[in-house]
């Protein structure tokens, strides 16, 4: 059948449909930017975004992303760490004066820089009991609660003038943790705004009892669940750091304008700083290549495009974070708890992680190895010559025959075997055969997972090997209670532990016995005593036996670290010094003409 | 019509409901425990207690579901465990966005792969046919990732006509922008034509050798009128009722787009939810992309009436 007209009438259809897209965007007329000049845009990682304002903040926004990079901002800590690239305490950022510790350390004596809140009112040693009683009335609300620390550790505040206030503690501890780990996570909050039950209520002084200080912080935690009111609700507008929130949106987009009142030396003189949130790196690098962020970041895999966003007008510069990476292994599984118990076994297995290797070949150069709690990057005060020395250095020959000398047949490429005296709870015929669960959505774990099988089948050691996302593999490898549902072996997820909050590398958290975060229940005494060593004795000498003992013992097989990112920021934005912390202070960037 | 209607309405509730328990059946059987994976590793014993009974994880699963099932019952679908909103806020930010993407995309999907199919059905077998059916399976076959990538190059890095992400913020400001949403929409409809068009294609030809057609041309009827009164609406009711179930589909294929181009939606809703164990936004996103699917289903099958005059609900 003749088929002409109908034939032009599709084409005309098929002509009309295909360019409806152009259509739309011809009409919409030209495409929109982010806006230079005064406006710095910090790209935020994926899934790392704020979402809490409140700075008393709970478990489940216990973040970098709430905490260092939002919050910092607008209340700022009696004592913020990072200075010059460095873990150590940023005075002249600080809310006080430096700390002054009396009668053997028991006592610490505060005073408040003549800082005034955005409103005009002056902060205040009431802010902080404030903030102190807030805390004691509901402290296991708050994440950075650890029984016996603060706020337990001080018996009573003395409030001498309205700056000056004393902190009575329990028993003596070494000022350097207790400025670092203690006193930096607390910071003044508005009491003259702040102490209210309602939206409606008067301010009053209801703190002051233990019920209305957990009205109040109800209240305030209501309000912060209102994320859509962050920067019109008038709590959230009274600040004492740099910048005030003027934009917020729930993915967490966040556009800060400067505090006229800040009282710091470093007076923002960017008109705006946004957060701007990505939903995968390879958005934020899309973006970044067209020109439209001012900090930014390259995926760890996309390395080799550094030179070309060079050439675009970037600065390369990796951000170095204060932490260290480890696995931890499961003392308390029935079946090979027995022999994660023996230091040989351990000492081999970290003897067959190439802590070098992976850092050159997998991470592009841009890493260091771990080999204590104190981490080697950036250059820091803590760290001993003996963890500096890498004691256990990649040799699957030394492994070998430190498993041979134990009673073990080594079978390259096989299962080792056990057929002598192993060590107690090893019993002959045992096979190195051992589970490991690994964290999914990073290439280069896998890549460190796999070259670490490779190796250590090299000593016999077989991996039987599982994976997961990020939050079920820290579910799985939680410390679990010895009995047969214990099943794990060993756990890596890959993030590691960022110094961040804490930023004195003390491992309470993640090696004292018993501890939340102690994944595998590794538990021995002497560091336990270490490390009540560090938080109670004054100077270094106790952080160094700590790390050396741990370095030596190997609660945790050691892996090596990453930067946080590997920055690109544009080269006209200066100003810009990465803390190990990841805290931000855009109050000291500016652009170049 | 009614009757029906209402029958099938029943129905959706049953379904969404056994959807529903299927769902939180299976998140509750995941491994390892939930507020590990949303406190994270440096979350201590006392606050994943405090975290269990705060949120009734502690209590038996038909505990937990009735209590679920409770407050969505009184309108309220939970409060996410870690984006601190309540999932109805999450989804009425986010629902809409998606909606707007993947509708238009579908939209122009059809409008371009309705013409397109049944033109090659008329011109099957000749150059045009195989020259469109070889390129649209060239979309067909990209990957969307990798399309999308290719997309931003050329036209927001080389050529900088479009943006290399899709308008940020509210509803309201990605409508005032929509250059923005060219790429990822450009994207979606270039992998999704050829899906369509296919069918298209094979639902006109199978049409045209129908006796309807030859008993229409045996009475007179011009070969204009043939195609477009008879072939064309029949042709399209298989269509209509891939477009009715396509909805998960859709949300799906939406979920590259929201990726590359930065666009949060319901496909990055629901991705990082689960891999965040937040049960909340999971459950509040299964029970709208279920309705979504069981109320197409029910207007694809109305449509279907509508279109095919054999097709009438009368009863049953």
């Amino acid at each position: 059948m003749s088929l002409s007209t109908s034939t032009r009438v599709a084409t005309v259809l098929l002509a009309v449909a295909a360019t409806a897209a152009l259509v739309v965007s011809v009409a919409a007329g030209t495409t929109t930017r982010p806006a230079a000049g005064e406006t710095a845009t910090f790209a935020l990682q994926p899934g790392s975004y704020p979402s809490f304002i409140f700075p008393i903040v709970d478990g489940a926004h216990y973040s970098v992303s709430n905490i260092e990079q939002f919050q910092r901002l607008m209340y700022r800590p009696l004592y913020l760490y990072g200075k010059a690239g460095k873990p150590i305490v940023n005075q002249a950022a600080s809310l006080a004066q430096a700390p002054v510790y009396t009668k053997g350390n028991t006592r610490v004596t505060i005073t408040l820089k003549p800082y005034k809140w955005s409103d005009g009112k002056p902060v205040t040693a009431r802010d902080f009991t404030f903030l102190m009683n807030l805390l004691k009335a509901n402290k296991k609300n708050w994440a950075a609660y650890l029984p016996g620390d603060v706020p337990d550790n001080v018996k009573k505040v003395i409030v001498s003038s309205p700056r000056t206030f004393t902190l009575v503690l329990d028993r003596a501890y070494s000022p350097v943790w207790f400025t670092g780990n203690q006193l930096s996570q607390l910071m003044p909050i508005p009491q003259h705004v702040w102490d209210k039950k309602s939206s409606s209520g008067p301010v009053g002084n209801w703190d002051q009892t233990t019920a209305g200080a957990t009205a109040v912080y109800n209240f305030l935690i209501s309000q912060s669940k209102n994320i859509s009111t962050y920067a019109s609700n008038p709590l959230w507008q009274v600040v004492d750091g740099p910048w005030k929130l003027s934009e917020f949106r729930s993915d967490g987009y966040s556009k800060f304008v400067p505090n006229p009142n800040y009282s710091g030396a470093v007076k923002p003189k960017l008109a705006a700083f946004v957060e701007q949130p990505f939903t995968t790196q390879q958005a934020e690098l899309n973006v970044l290549r067209t020109g439209g962020i001012d900090y930014g970041y390259l995926p760890q895999s996309e390395v080799a495009q550094a030179s070309a966003l060079e050439h675009q007008g970037y600065t390369f510069k990796p951000w170095i974070q204060w932490g260290i990476n480890y696995m931890p292994v499961n003392f308390a599984n029935p079946t090979t708890g027995p022999l994660f118990k023996q230091l040989y076994i351990r000492q081999a297995l970290q003897l067959t992680i190439d802590q070098a290797g992976y850092v050159r070949d997998l991470f592009h150069g841009y890493g260091w190895p771990t080999n204590a709690p104190v981490p080697l990057q950036p250059p820091n005060p803590y760290v001993s010559a003996y963890t500096k020395s890498t004691p256990y250095k990649y040799s699957p020959t030394k492994a070998a025959a430190l498993l041979k000398s134990h009673g073990w047949t080594v079978n390259p490429d096989g299962v080792s075997v056990c057929n002598g005296n192993c060590g107690a709870g090893v019993s002959q015929g045992t096979k190195l055969e051992l589970k490991l669960e690994y964290a999914t959505g990073d290439t280069i774990v896998s890549q460190e997972v796999q070259a670490w099988k490779s190796a250590a089948s090299k000593i016999g050691v077989k991996f039987d090997l599982s994976s997961g996302p990020f939050n079920q593999v820290i579910a799985d490898v939680s410390p679990c209670k010895p009995g047969a549902s214990c099943t794990w072996d060993i756990g890596f997820w890959g993030g590691g532990w960022l110094y961040g909050v804490n930023p004195i590398p003390v491992g309470d958290q993640q090696f004292l016995c018993g501890s939340g975060a102690n994944f595998g229940q590794y538990c021995d005494k002497t560091n336990d005593a270490n490390i009540h060593g560090v938080q109670q004795q004054a100077g270094l000498a106790p952080m160094r036996k700590f790390q050396n003992y741990m370095a030596q013992q190997l609660g945790v097989l050691w892996m090596p670290y990453r930067p946080n990112q590997l920055s690109m920021i544009k080269n006209s934005l200066k100003g810009v010094v990465q803390s190990p912390i990841l805290s931000l202070t855009p109050e000291e960037w500016s652009f170049s003409k | 019509m009614t009757g029906y209607v209402l029958r099938r309405a029943g129905q959706a509730v049953v379904v969404l409901l056994l959807v529903t328990v299927i769902v939180f059946l299976l998140l509750h059987e995941l491994p390892g425990g939930t507020a590990r994976a949303v406190l994270g590793p440096m979350a201590t014993k006392d606050s994943i207690a405090q975290f269990e009974k705060q949120h009734y994880l502690d209590k038996p699963l038909p505990v937990q579901y009735w209590h679920w099932l409770d407050s969505v019952l009184h309108g309220d679908l939970g409060f996410s465990y870690n984006q601190n909103e309540s999932v109805a806020q999450l989804l009425s930010e986010r629902l809409p966005k998606t909606v707007l993407l993947a509708g238009v995309s579908v939209v122009l999907a059809l409008l371009i792969a309705i013409p397109l199919g049944f033109f090659q059905a008329l011109r099957r077998n000749k150059p045009v046919d195989y020259a469109f059916t070889g390129l649209t399976f060239i979309f067909y076959s990209t990957p969307a990732f990798w399309l999308a990538l290719i997309l931003i190059t050329v036209f927001a890095i080389h050529w900088q006509i479009f943006p290399a992400q899709a308008p940020q913020g509210n509803f309201k400001d990605i409508i005032s922008h929509p250059e923005g949403m060219v790429l990822p929409v450009a994207t979606i409809v270039l992998v999704s034509v050829a899906f369509f068009s296919r069918y298209v294609r094979s639902s006109t030809l199978e049409n045209l050798l129908q006796d309807y057609v030859r008993t229409a041309r045996a009475k007179g009827a011009s070969t204009k009128r043939v195609a477009y009164r008879h072939v064309l609406r029949n042709a399209l009711v298989p269509v209509v009722t891939l477009a009715g179930v396509a909805l998960p589909f859709v949300f799906a294929g939406t979920l590259i787009s929201e990726e590359v181009f930065n666009y949060p939606g319901m496909g990055l809703l629901y991705y990082n939810a689960a891999v965040a164990r937040d049960y909340p936004v999971l459950l509040g996103v299964t029970l709208v992309v279920a309705a979504a699917t069981v109320i197409g289903s029910l207007l694809a099958d109305i449509g279907y009436a509508l279109l095919d005059p054999r097709v009438r609900y009368t009863k049953g």
